[in-house]
């Protein structure tokens, strides 16, 4: 099993650049999912204040 | 289905199980695709990059095409939804073609023995990836929206040209880029070991694409109907 981890995470020297390609396409999507929730939760926190005035 | 009000309540009601059904699918093909598809007899295990990198490059081109569909839409019935559309897609394109990018120049270092190449198929989706900056750019910069809606719409449709040319760089210059993957005419160029995860990816891809896109129109929605009664109850009954 520790081989199989070690063999997946290496890939016989090649694995920097597949885990490199993976780990910028998640912070991208999550960068994706992340703005849009700010947004709404920014957009409900001006409404409260203006309605709360 | 062009209300905007109603597209609130029905992509309002998809996303919470929409966007982790799409996950699922995603991750579902990656560590497929990553963890047990055999390795390439040329490349070895570089070519696992091809799990990210080609179905970035498809949605890429996808979304434009979709944006000039929607711009079409804007410029003939002024639809107001397909104005948040366009607004909405163009920076998840952009990130699409960027991820294809800086894959196709990771995957390119260990193959090709460089980072760049200015080889058509590369320096017309680095321009597919400049209308998108554009077009963000533009919304940016004006602040009717009605105008800003129009602009865009406008590029989309012009620039639309640009797909067709990526597809067909291929085969009209001689390229360092290999043959495109899939192709609706011939069979698959590769086995079905490694083609059912791409194609998995494939599919995940375009159910995250949709996922994000609904957020985004969300946001947008309620940004430019922000006076309007039906957004005032939403955001008073929602905090």
């Amino acid at each position: 099993m520790l081989e199989f981890i070690r063999d997946l995470f290496l890939m016989d020297g090649q694995g920097k650049y597949v885990w490199f390609v993976l780990l910028i396409f998640f912070i991208v999507i999550c960068f994706n999912y992340y703005l849009p929730y700010r947004a709404i939760r920014k957009i409900k926190e001006e409404n409260s204040q203006h309605t709360g005035e | 289905m062009g209300s905007p009000p109603f597209f609130f309540k029905w992509a309002s009601r998809l996303l919470p199980w929409f966007s982790p059904i799409s996950f699922s699918i995603l991750i579902i093909g990656l560590i497929w695709g990553v963890g047990f598809a055999p390795s390439d007899y040329k490349q070895g295990d570089v070519y696992r990059i091809i799990f990210v990198h080609v179905p970035s490059a498809i949605l890429g081109q996808s979304i434009y095409l979709m944006m000039a569909i929607f711009g079409s839409i804007c410029l003939i019935w002024r639809a107001k939804l397909a104005g948040m559309f366009l607004r909405s897609a163009a920076p998840l394109g952009a990130s699409f073609t960027l991820i294809a990018l800086i894959s196709g120049a990771v995957w390119g270092k260990p193959t090709w023995g460089t980072w760049w190449v200015w080889d058509a198929r590369l320096t017309s989706t680095l321009i597919l990836f400049f209308l998108y900056v554009g077009i963000i750019g533009l919304y940016s910069s004006i602040d009717n929206k009605q105008k800003g809606d129009r602009a865009a719409s406008l590029i989309s449709v012009v620039g639309v040209i640009i797909v067709p040319i990526i597809k067909k760089s291929v085969d009209w210059w001689q390229t360092l880029h290999q043959p495109s993957t899939f192709s609706i005419t011939s069979s698959p160029s590769m086995t079905s070991d490694m083609y059912f995860p791409l194609l998995i990816c494939v599919i995940g891809f375009y159910f995250i694409f949709v996922s994000l896109l609904c957020n985004r129109l969300r946001v947008e929605i309620l940004t430019r109907e922000r006076n309007t009664t039906w957004v005032k109850e939403y955001l008073n009954n929602k905090v």
